[in-house]
């Protein structure tokens, strides 16, 4: 190549601008599974003892987080709400579709020694794992919908609220996760996805 | 404004009209420099008031008034990830070029924009102990040189091999829309100045 081909293609390049490398896509190492013991069929509700014994017994669930039980019925414990906790469901097989949100029944009781300007509210996510991108700034985010648990003494049942993903989705897991409201206790006893 | 526009332009035609002269200074084939700039956006309300920038200088004395000088300016205080780099090709011609005293020299040439990105790889940890792996990058990209700039250029030898070039540039163009550069250079002349 001679110096005058060298400097015209120098020059045309210049001329024309250009854009060399980028981003190479970004992907997921999966975290550990949750298989599910019992058939994942509609309608996608776990309530019962050993359906909510899979959110709390696997290893991704951490938190303070138990399995406890009255006279009526079971239900999943978070003693110490103001750590942060995870709750992992079951590994959805196969995907379930036209997914908009989750909804579970709670109580939430903080701690009545917390002063009485301390916030009462806890903020909780339901993270959904979908099949394919959810958002278009980012291919491989997780769906997340909020909720900010008002405090209840009866069993209440709420919704998350869609975040910036637009349902419906395809799913393969959710979540739960905190990072932690004012002390206090969180109890569900039903968890159910929303279609 | 239009008029010393029109006024420089004239007065650098009339002064480029003289021929070179027995005493003129011999600049060698090729200088080498440093330049340190400043340059100020005039209608741009965005963005930084005043932008500097340094860079090398790469000047070819074609014939003894004709020049073709290329120079890049690596940019600060912009609010951007990674490098940016203003790149200019310019034609000098010496409308005053004496042996003794300063060299005077009208620039007219295009400057363009250039942006160099590193990345480094990210890993999130979630809460469900998934990672999300955003692999590390660089990117390089090039403006076409859609900017126009002229100017005035004055060059001073001192020394065998040294010059010192002080400037000022007007830009019109995708460069900040109306601009104005001051520069101040120092070059190595290759071969010595006569």
């Amino acid at each position: 190549m001679t110096a005058s081909l060298r400097v015209l293609i120098g020059c045309a390049v210049l001329a024309a601008g250009c854009d060399a490398g980028g981003r190479p896509p970004a992907f997921v190492i999966p975290g550990p599974t949750v298989p599910s013991p019992l058939p994942t069929t509609a309608p996608y509700v776990w309530d019962s003892e050993e359906e909510l014994s899979i959110w709390v017994n696997n290893p991704v669930t951490n938190g303070s987080v138990a399995l406890a039980s009255d006279d009526a019925a079971a239900f999943i414990r978070i003693d110490q709400a103001n750590r942060t906790w995870v709750l992992r469901g079951p590994d959805l097989a196969p995907p379930v579709a036209d997914v908009r949100t989750l909804r579970i029944r709670y109580r939430w009781r903080p701690d009545s020694e917390l002063p009485a300007s301390a916030a009462r509210t806890a903020q909780v996510t339901a993270l959904f794992q979908a099949t394919g991108p959810v958002v278009g700034y980012d291919p491989i985010a997780q769906a997340a919908a909020n909720i900010a648990l008002e405090p209840a003494l009866d069993w209440t049942d709420v919704e998350f609220v869609p975040g910036q993903y637009k349902p419906p989705i395809e799913i393969t897991y959710c979540y739960l996760y905190s990072l932690g409201a004012n002390r206090g206790v969180i109890e569900i006893d039903r968890l159910e996805l929303v279609r | 404004m239009q008029r010393r526009w029109f006024t420089s332009f004239a007065v650098a035609g009339i002064l480029s009209a003289t021929p070179a002269r027995a005493q003129d200074l011999r600049t060698p084939r090729l200088e080498i420099g440093a330049t340190f700039s400043g340059i100020v956006p005039l209608v741009t309300t965005d963005g930084p008031g005043i932008v500097g920038g340094v860079g090398p200088r790469v000047t070819v004395n074609v014939s003894p008034r004709f020049a073709l000088e290329g120079l890049a300016d690596v940019l600060g205080g912009l609010e951007s990830y990674g490098t940016t780099v203003l790149y200019q090709s310019q034609l000098k011609y010496a409308v005053r070029k004496a042996r003794e005293g300063p060299v005077l020299s009208f620039t007219v040439g295009a400057a363009g924009l250039a942006w160099y990105n590193r990345v480094h790889e990210t890993r999130v940890t979630r809460p469900d102990r998934s990672i999300a792996v955003y692999p590390g990058s660089r990117r390089f990209r090039v403006n076409p040189p859609y900017t126009f700039s002229a100017g005035l250029a004055r060059e001073q030898v001192f020394g065998r091999h040294t010059s010192s070039c002080l400037a000022v540039q007007g830009y019109v163009g995708e460069l900040g829309g109306v601009a104005l550069r001051a520069s101040l250079g120092l070059s190595f002349g290759i071969g010595g100045y006569r």
